[in-house]
């Protein structure tokens, strides 16, 4: 049982053995690759124990040669929904365990800010972040294990493109709209106030409260939520909401061979676990490209012909717009693709490269290219809630601005 | 196999205040801040939580069809709670009910969920407390540890079966993690035959592994006195507060659909209500202090931080359930039941059982429950009916969803128009309605535990286990996980200067 285990004792010992991983790790030096530990190179795939109590766990991977690898993984504003993905490696989670010390993973173990601290600049090996970046503290914590890691990965939606929680950067009044609403209007909250011939001022939560015992605190909430890289610089990104099993696989395995094998990690930027074209080309299903006369919920269309492509059938499926890698588990169970893997071309602006391909099929006379404004609202009248919609997963990358007032600037 | 840990040396402290805070600094995913009197005892305790996301405004716009989507992603822990409390919510926007065969199987998904996440909580979370022990090492209180002492063929049976359970959510969700079969009036997918005999071979696992799970909570738990004496002590975990839980027919046992129910300190009913009446009985109190509401009995009224007759604030989750209940429609899980009401008339309870420790035990027998449910849907004859949809329905009106998530009832609110757009929409979420009462037993055990400026990290992880019961889930409640909050804690001196820190290494 080694692996939550007392890797401080150990520290002293593995400061030897880091520089040579030191050396090697980097994506970010571009000699990488060829630096690789010496001892690992040619070190041969562990074989699998049939008779492990534990299917899939191969215990016989061991230690890595080069030693073990330093790894954290935190999450920010997250749903948690990415740490379970991660367990539900099921068995490779201890393979995980074998080839790394865990400083820091708040869903299965201990390990502080101030352990994260008290390491040298490059200790970490590999962090891994979840989650949107929302207030001081997860910005604070981003920066943290920038400072210390060598690889940092941004895993997952809301760490990449800010999802399903940035759709609060379509509130206009910010974060005071929001407070003012979830503890003033929504009706549980407005019976609290009015029962008690109370006033929202009085009861509204708030950074710094002098109880009668002393003062609490709470931490400032930003009104604009973030995506990782907007906050510190990041090496790879992991789409999905969550990853599946598939992505996160690539991310293990990449990982497992240079760790083991010395094998060189991609180049520096790279989205891990995406086949860089369209779900379109990953889906089971085929497409007659007809045009959409009408737009229907998937609830609606009662008997789904499960081979067939959805926009044939009316449905508003994101896929064209959306990179392959998560295996479109959507479309098998009969539902559309919402994007959750972010746009084909990380550059490009998501809604936009979905309304391009969706655009295309409706029956607008002339040049898609040049469509003109009523056409435009013609389709956005069909579709309600254009934003919400396009942009589930990318409202951070967006460059549809609000008017909202950043920290008074 | 050496014991467990429970109690270990005291430290004397000089300050007054004491902050068990994950990450040193005062932001973060949860925080309790213990307050001294000049004597060194306990004065007063609050436990905080430090965010707050906005989804019930940011929902406004949205197509209502989405919301099963977006508000799954107030927890990845629990996504299966808030997809089918979002899916019941939407049925009522559109005016219609699920097809029955639909019902089976979101019903038979959502008892998977409920093994998977009952299991995640007491090997992840919870057993480390009773098997290391309380005072244990840090490193070692975490599932490996338990893993390491119970044995690797245990742990193994742990990750296989969570795995089958997510594996069932996959096959009709098409994701564990944030499914996606819900639509308004049914579910997206039929299943096959193949599909059914598969999930059946899976959830008849999932039985035995439950009932695994009971011996080894009764040899470890029940099976030390000391133990035992810990979760009877009516000074430390031990709060006299009403209880809400969904009651089936007969007032059985019920997780998905029904009436609400709440019962007050003697097990007597108090109300019994329709799910779109819960505004004239639950209201949600805020405070300057924490971004986390406080739900309570509105007709009781709110009084702070208290539990009694006279405060309306009420428990949910496991030990709410089996006091709201009368009996359970499974026949391993009553046998339970009934072991478990005999256990505590044993210690002289006639009523409601008070003692927050008992959630543990209640939540095993749950997972049971959830266990032969499943296999009853997954045995039923139509479980591959197609209808799985309704015809000609369509949006404009409230739809109010009630389900019990793992870790407490869970209500969602929405109000759309004829366009299927949100227009106004509410939120309780499960862990929020412990809100007040964790901070009542959190106060309570530091006072009983914390005298004369004396405190150990053991004494302070059983402040902690006092809200672990609870399975707080903190992704719902605001965003963080319900994973071991590290111990540190850090005395501060009145004006907060921090004078030393004590953590369990
Ligand atoms: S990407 Fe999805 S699963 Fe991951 S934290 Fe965000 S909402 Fe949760
Ligand atoms: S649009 Fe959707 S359903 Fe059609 S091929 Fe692309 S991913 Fe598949
Ligand atoms: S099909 Fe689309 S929404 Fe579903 S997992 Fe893949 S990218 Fe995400
Ligand atoms: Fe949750």
């Amino acid at each position: 049982m080694s692996w939550f285990s007392d890797w401080k004792e150990k520290r002293a010992k593995k400061k030897a053995e880091k520089a040579a991983t030191a050396a090697a790790a980097p994506a970010k030096k571009e000699a990488a690759a060829s630096s690789a530990p010496a001892a690992a190179k040619g070190a041969k795939a562990p074989e699998f124990i049939a008779d492990s109590p534990i299917d899939g766990y191969v215990p016989g991977l061991g230690a890595p040669p080069g030693g073990k690898i330093n790894i954290a993984i935190y999450w920010a504003a997250a749903c948690g929904g990415c740490d379970v993905s991660l367990l539900d490696t099921d068995e490779k989670v201890l393979n995980i365990g074998d080839m790394s010390n865990i400083l820091m993973w708040p869903i299965a173990t201990d390990g502080k800010e101030k352990d994260i601290e008290a390491l040298e600049d490059g200790e970490i090996t590999v962090a891994m972040i979840n989650g949107a970046i929302r207030n001081s503290e997860n910005e604070h914590m981003a920066r943290l294990l920038r400072k210390k890691s060598q690889i940092l990965v941004s895993y997952g939606a809301c760490a990449c493109l800010g999802g399903t929680p940035a759709l609060a950067n379509l509130v206009p009044g910010g974060v005071n709209e929001i407070k003012d609403y979830v503890y003033g209007v929504t009706p549980t909250s407005a019976n609290f106030i009015a029962d008690g011939g109370r006033k929202l001022e009085d009861v509204m939560p708030r950074p710094e409260y002098n109880a009668p015992e002393g003062t609490l605190t709470l931490p400032v909430l930003y009104d604009t939520v973030k995506t990782v890289d907007q906050v510190v610089d990041v090496d790879y990104y992991i789409p999905g909401c969550p990853p599946t099993q598939k992505s996160i696989a690539a991310l293990l395995d990449a990982l497992v061979g240079f760790v083991y094998r010395g094998e060189a990690l991609p180049p520096k930027g790279t989205t891990v676990g995406v086949i860089p074209k369209s779900l379109c080309e990953e889906c089971h299903r085929h497409k007659e490209n007809r045009r959409i006369t009408e737009v229907f919920e998937p609830h609606e269309v009662l008997n789904i012909d499960h081979d067939l492509c959805l926009l044939d059938q009316g449905i508003l499926c994101l896929g064209a717009g959306t990179i392959a890698g998560c295996g479109a588990p959507c479309t098998k169970a009969d539902q559309p693709c919402r994007g959750c893997y972010g746009p084909p071309k990380p550059v490009s602006e998501q809604g936009s490269s979905i309304f391009t391909a969706i655009a295309s099929l409706f029956p607008i006379e002339a040049n898609d290219a040049k469509m003109n404004e009523d056409d435009m609202d013609d389709i956005m009248s069909v579709i309600k809630d254009p934003l919400g919609y396009f942009y589930a997963f990318s409202m951070s990358k967006s460059l549809i601005k609000r008017a909202v007032n950043e920290g008074g600037q | 196999m050496t014991g467990p840990v429970i109690w270990d040396e005291k430290k004397k402290v000089d300050t007054n205040r004491i902050t068990i805070d994950p990450i040193t600094r005062l932001e973060g995913h949860g925080k309790i801040e213990i307050f001294l009197d000049d004597k060194g005892d306990v004065q007063n305790a609050y436990y905080q939580t430090p965010e707050v996301r906005g989804f019930e405004r940011f929902c406004i716009g949205r197509k209502v069809t989405e919301m099963n989507q977006i508000t799954a992603r107030l927890c990845g822990v629990c996504p299966g709670a808030h997809h089918l409390a979002s899916a019941k919510a939407t049925d009522g926007c559109y005016n219609t009910k699920p097809t029955e065969s639909a019902f089976r199987i979101r019903d038979l998904f959502y008892n998977a969920h409920f093994v998977h996440s009952h299991i995640a909580h007491f090997y992840a979370l919870a057993s480390a407390d009773f098997v290391m022990g309380p005072a244990a090492p840090a490193a070692e209180r975490n599932v490996l540890g338990v893993v390491g002492k119970v044995g690797l063929e245990l742990g193994g049976a742990v990750l296989r079966t969570r795995s089958k359970a997510q594996r069932i959510q996959a096959m009709i969700g098409g994701k564990a993690t944030h499914p996606v079969m819900a639509v308004p009036g049914g579910v997206s997918i039929a299943l096959n035959k193949e599909d059914q005999r598969e999930i059946l071979s899976y959830a008849e696992d999932m039985v035995d592994f439950a009932k695994t799970t009971m011996e080894v909570f009764k040899s470890i738990v029940l099976g030390n006195k000391e133990y035992v004496d810990i979760i009877a002590n009516p000074d430390l975990y031990y709060q006299e507060s009403y209880y809400m839980g969904l009651a089936g027919k007969d007032n059985a046992l019920e997780f998905h659909d029904g009436p609400v129910r709440v019962v007050d300190q003697n097990r007597k009913e108090k109300y019994k209500f329709d799910p779109y009446d819960y505004l004239d009985y639950v209201a949600e109190a805020s405070e300057p202090w924490s971004y986390q509401k406080f739900p309570y009995l509105r007709k009781v009224g709110y009084k702070g931080m208290q539990s009694g007759p006279d405060s309306g604030l009420y428990r949910a989750a496991p030990l709410a359930r089996l006091n709201v209940c009368e009996s359970i429609s499974t026949p391993v899980a009553q046998k339970e039941f009934e072991e478990y009401r005999e256990f505590f008339k044993g210690l002289g309870v006639e009523g409601s059982v008070h003692f927050t420790l008992a959630t543990h035990w209640a939540r095993i027998i749950e997972m049971i429950h959830a266990a032969e449910r499943a296999v009853e849907n997954a045995s039923d004859k139509d479980l591959t009916n197609s209808d799985i949809k309704q015809p000609d329905i369509s949006p404009g009106g409230r739809g109010v969803g009630i389900i019990e998530a793992p870790r407490g009832i869970l209500f969602h609110d929405y109000t759309c128009d004829d366009n299927g757009l949100v227009t106004a929409c509410n939120l309780v979420v499960g862990t929020t309605n412990n809100n007040g009462p964790i901070n009542v037993d959190v106060a309570q055990v530091a006072k009983g535990l914390i005298h004369n400026f004396e405190v150990s990290p053991g004494l302070l992880n059983m402040v902690e286990m006092a809200f672990r019961a609870y399975d707080p889930c903190n992704s719902c409640a605001t965003h963080s996980l319900p994973g071991q909050m590290p111990l540190t804690a850090n005395i501060r001196s009145i004006d907060g200067e921090l004078l030393e820190t004590i953590s369990r290494e």
